[in-house]
């Protein structure tokens, strides 16, 4: 300002002494024309302070003297300056007011204060008026100044409101906060309603920017602090950040004001969890929303509300609002107290002096009405009694038996309270009876915008003129719902939600849609005051609910969307159970002890992958048992069933023949039987030609049939074997390992690993021996051949590989296999006689059986003497069951299937026929059942329990193993040699 | 955080030893003009914070009215409720607890 005015002084001061004033316009006109006489004086005064006036207004101003003075004298001094003309030009005053009736006004008031006047004065003022007066007779001179004086005043009064400014300023820095008048006149003139001040595009740029959730607040206090560094260290260039701010309601982001983009990424370079890559500019009309005071789901409180204490031994429970404090920072409470009179109070053991131990949240004592009489008994020095029902015990009020207590309010929950049944029976009335008008208020309030109507809804209408009529929603808004009433045909009228509640009836199915309760469902049994009483599907229990929190349903099933049905859960370290019946929130379980248990949802750790299970076990033969395989008992009721999960000692198993406990049992491995491995049910193909023992029999051996289903570990595990194929053909080794068809073999030459199609090695006994294929091995169930046996002998095992070891009548086992036998029935000999050439002579003896397969019982009969023997066994055992006896023949007959083969030697085995040779039952030996016809040797016989070759370890056999056991069994053998 | 407490009549939010120590930096004439303490004008129970810094120029500050105070923390809203003896100084005082809307 000072430039522009030493110039405007100079123009002044050259124009004055150059151009001629001619134009007459303006209100100083009359003053310049008519004072002259007077001006004349002043302006040799003043003609000397012209150029010290220059100076003043050029460095002077601002600096020396008080701006705000300043401004007062400039104002004083154009006034007085006028008035001082109109005291001069009294006489002449008609002139002047043609020219400028606006002067005139104040000039009549004013009066002479002219020596003061020239004190006061601001000398720039009166210089640009004194230079106009001294150029009076030059009318152009004179509009040229006017307009200066103009100029000069407006800049005057710029000028000294910006040195007001400063010095308010200065003020404040030296007086700081201790000026009230400063906050009021703040308060007072700068009080605007917000309307003006809505932001525009230009006014407010406040971007949105993530942060970690959670860190908001320290986020904006860091910012701010960040900001007072930077400026302090950057002096004069400062970002422009305006304000930071955070929002409660918007989690995971901070605002920041600032007109830039670029500036906050500088800003907020190298602060911690926040994301300045994710901001974004928030709308220009969304900004007061954001910073508007309060939140739209704030609930005020208010006498009668109700609240959750956060804090203390209280804490979670339900209180009543009873007072609020003229602050609203505080409140009384009714709460229902939790006391325990003392009883856990420690004694001193010195003073025999009592001191109250603090409770704390995790022992409190149950909530329960003060009880005065238990209060006089156990602690009465602490007991005041005020009047009938109130008293103060432990420095705390008691009214009615409530705790009357003063809470914080920031300790207090005041949203989503759901104030359960049995909660607001406490604070029912003296009867007993929930007051339910209150309940439904408070309810209502805090959930007015959450209970929710749907479209098609009974309801029915509580308050207004239509109070107790019913009707159907028919559209839901946030507060306002039409609905239309049932009987008229009006349209559909408007009600709050408040004043609606839902409608049902017993029968109803219904699942609750918020609170503790949410997602329990079950039918409505009752409907009393807007309660509704149903029994829950899950837990079978009668629950009361309020009826806007129900919801009509169909589904009638409520699962949790984390546990379903045959999910194996953990429900502690240990402790391992399937799930067997899944609800919301309440699960069955079936523990790994077969134990069913009901437990909740949190109590459940987590649930188990058995996908991702690779706990595997054995079952009472060794064989491989894994999650997924199908299994049986081998005792009891025979459940079978597919194993869910397997546990070191126990496997849980469905089955989906059982109804109970959803078809989940728990048995110990051992007990079971693998019956077909997940893997082998879905590779193998189930050839049912195979399968048939009418086809099978026509062809030949069924000996292929029972292979497919193999169990657990490869046969060729751990064989000794030589490979056949190129490469190391001829070499030895030993199958470490085997995947789908490649074996890896280590051999003994080197020490390598090869890995070879199983199919290309040809399998050993350890002892040496001839080799066998991998199909043979299999057929053999992986008994390799003895090195000095006939291979005959290999036929045994394989009859016990079809499941039914020699002579069991085991009607399940061998059930297939009955056909079979019935085509073979009688035929045996014919049979034989098709197979092993020398079969026959050994069956020969044979002709015995032979005998049996014509009239060949006579045979038998014929050694009657036996046959009772036998008879007797038969009785005895069932297992001989006289022809059923012979149903084992039929396992001989099995028996030429061995020879089928293709093992001739079998038969001279039975060839043997001979004594010796069932001695040599050392064959049958092999089968530790050999002993038993080695029984045909008697010592041999008793010794070996026989019944073990042909008991087969089969229990079912165990009947004939006490047959051959049985020394009678001997005479028998005796028979068989007879036999021959 | 949990010391921290929010002036009623401006918003600033301190720790509640500075108030008690030097009371409200914008306020604190008027509290004694009033011969309140600070501590009683001010409110544990605030939300909203707005690290301010430069309130002359930011549209947020004029919005939330602390324009004309000094740079530092505010609270967008504070609950609680003025002594009267502050309010009957301040007529046109509006409160901060988000009870008044226009």
């Amino acid at each position: 300002m000072s430039e522009r005015e030493v110039t405007l002084t100079t123009e002044e001061q050259r124009e004055d002494s150059s151009i001629p004033e001619e134009s007459e316009s303006g209100f100083l006109d009359g003053r310049s024309e008519n004072k002259r006489p007077r001006d004349y004086e002043e302006e040799e005064e003043d003609g000397e302070d012209q150029e010290v006036a220059a100076e003043g207004a050029n460095a002077g101003k601002s600096d020396d003297r008080n701006p705000q003075e300043a401004s007062n004298e400039d104002e004083d001094g154009e006034s007085e300056d006028e008035d001082e003309e109109s005291d001069d030009d009294s006489p002449r005053k008609k002139q002047r007011r043609e020219r400028n009736r606006f002067l005139d006004i104040e000039a009549e008031v004013s009066d002479d204060d002219e020596e003061e006047e020239d004190e006061e004065d601001s000398e720039l003022v009166r210089e640009g008026f004194i230079t106009h007066g001294d150029d009076e007779e030059e009318e152009v001179q004179r509009a040229k100044d006017d307009r200066l004086h103009r100029q000069l005043d407006q800049n005057l009064q710029k000028s000294s409101e910006e040195d007001a400014q400063k010095l308010a300023k200065e003020l404040r820095e030296r007086y700081g906060r201790s000026s009230s008048k400063q906050y009021r006149a703040a308060a007072q003139d700068g009080y605007v309603t917000q309307r003006f001040m809505l932001p525009s595009v230009d006014t407010a740029t406040i971007w949105g920017v993530r942060c970690r959730p959670g860190k908001e607040k320290d986020l904006v206090k860091k910012l701010l602090k960040k900001k007072f560094n930077l400026d302090k260290s950057m002096g004069s260039k400062k970002l422009k950040i305006l304000s930071i701010f955070q929002r409660d309601s918007f989690s995971g982001r901070i605002y920041i004001e600032a007109p830039k983009q670029s500036v906050i990424e500088k800003f907020c370079n190298g602060v911690p969890d926040i994301y300045v890559n994710q901001k974004l500019l928030i709308p220009v009309q969304e900004l007061p929303l954001l910073l508007k005071p309060s939140k739209s789901d704030d609930v005020r409180l208010e006498p009668g509300s109700y609240v959750r204490i956060k804090r203390g031994i209280y804490k979670g429970d339900l209180a009543v609002v009873e007072q609020i404090s003229d602050n609203n920072l505080e409140c009384m409470l009714k709460v229902v107290p939790r006391l325990d009179y003392g009883k856990n109070d420690e004694v001193d053991p010195d003073t025999k002096q009592k001191k109250a131990k603090r409770a704390t949240f995790s022992q409190r004592p149950p909530p329960q009405l003060f009880n005065p009489t238990m209060a006089l008994r156990m602690d009465q020095a602490n007991l005041y009694k005020r009047d009938e029902k109130h008293f103060t015990y432990r420095n705390e009020d008691y009214i009615d038996g409530y705790l009357i207590k003063v809470f914080k309010i920031q300790y207090l929950k005041s949203k989503n309270i759901h104030p359960a049944v049995e909660e607001l029976a406490r604070f029912g009335s003296k009867d007993g009876a929930v007051d339910l008008t209150t309940i439904s208020q408070t309810i209502k309030k805090a959930q007015a915008s959450r209970a929710m109507f749907q479209p098609g809804d009974r309801v029915e209408i509580l308050s207004g003129e239509q109070r107790g009529s019913k009707g159907i929603v028919i559209r839901t808004s946030t507060d306002i719902i039409s609905v239309k009433l049932i009987g008229f045909n009006a349209k559909p009228l408007g009600f709050l939600i408040s004043s609606l509640r839902k409608i049902f009836e017993p029968g109803d199915h219904v699942s609750v849609m918020s609170g503790d309760h949410q997602g329990d469902a079950g039918l409505v049994l009752s409907v009393k005051n807007g309660q509704v009483t149903f029994v829950s599907d899950q837990t079978r229990e009668n629950l009361t609910i309020s009826a806007n929190n129900l919801t009509k349903s169909m589904d009638s099933t409520p699962t949790s969307g984390e546990y379903a049905l045959h999910d194996i859960v953990e429900l502690s370290a240990k402790n391992v159970a399937c799930v067997i019946q899944a609800g919301h929130d309440i699960f069955k379980v079936l523990d790994d002890s077969g134990k069913v248990s009901t437990v909740t949802k949190g109590s459940i750790l987590k649930k188990i992958n058995t996908s991702r299970s690779r706990i595997a076990s054995v079952d009472g033969s060794g064989k491989e048992i894994k999650i997924g395989d199908t299994v049986v008992e081998k005792l009891g009721a025979r459940r079978e069933g597919q194993v869910l999960y397997v546990q070191s000692h126990q496997i849980f198993i469905v089955s989906k023949k059982i109804v109970e406990n959803a078809g989940v049992f728990v048995v110990n491995p051992i007990n079971v039987e693998a019956v077909a491995s997940k893997d082998n049910l879905i590779a193998s193909k189930l050839d049912l030609s195979k399968m048939n023992p009418e086809i099978a029999a026509k062809m030949g051996p069924p000996s292929q049939s029972a292979q497919p289903i193999r169990v657990g570990r490869d046969m060729a595990l751990n064989k000794t074997v030589r490979v056949c194929s190129a490469g190391y053909k001829g070499q030895l080794g030993i199958v470490k390992d085997v995947n789908g068809d490649l074996a890896t073999v280590e051999l003994h030459s080197k020490n390598k690993h090869i890995t070879v199609d199983k199919h290309k090695l040809m399998y050993f006994n350890h002892e040496g021996g001839d080799g066998i294929s991998y199909d043979e091995l299999v057929s053999r169930r992986g008994r390799m051949p003895h090195a000095r046996m006939g291979p005959s002998y290999v036929s045994a095992p394989r009859n016990m590989a079809t499941g039914t070891p020699v002579g069991t009548v085991a009607p399940n086992l061998s059930g297939n296999m009955t056909p079979g036998w019935n085509s073979f029935d009688g035929g045996k000999t014919p049979a034989l006689g098709s197979h092993g050439a020398g079969g026959t002579s050994a069956w020969g003896g044979a002709s015995t059986w032979g005998g049996q397969g014509g009239g060949g019982t006579s045979t038998w009969g014929g050694q009657a003497g036996n046959a009772s023997t036998w008879g007797g066994q038969t009785g005895a055992t069932s297992t001989w069951g006289g022809a059923s006896a012979w149903g084992n023949k039929s396992n001989w007959g099995g028996a030429s299937t061995w020879t089928s083969g293709g093992e001739p030697g079998a038969t001279s085995t039975w060839g043997g026929g001979d004594k010796s040779a069932y001695g040599g039952a050392s064959t049958w030996g092999n089968q530790g059942g050999a002993s038993a016809w080695g029984g045909g040797n008697k010592s041999h016989h008793r010794q070996d329990g026989t019944g073990y070759a042909w008991g087969a370890a089969n229990n079912t056999n165990q009947g004939n193993r006490s047959t051959w056991g049985d020394p009678s069994a001997n005479g028998s053998g005796s028979t068989w040699g007879a036999n021959r | 955080m949990s010391s921290d407490r929010a002036c009623m009549l401006c918003g600033i939010v301190q720790s509640t030893s500075e108030f008690t120590r030097d009371g409200c930096p914008n306020c604190q004439g008027i509290f004694e003009e009033a011969s309140v303490s600070a501590i009683e004008c001010t409110s544990p129970s605030f939300e909203g914070l707005v690290g301010m810094c430069k309130p002359t120029k930011s549209w947020v500050a004029k919005w939330i009215s602390v324009d004309q105070y000094v740079p530092g923390m505010y609270a967008i809203k504070v609950d609680g409720r003025l002594p009267a003896e502050v309010v009957d100084l301040l007529p046109h005082y509006k409160p901060r607890d988000g009870t008044q809307n226009d």
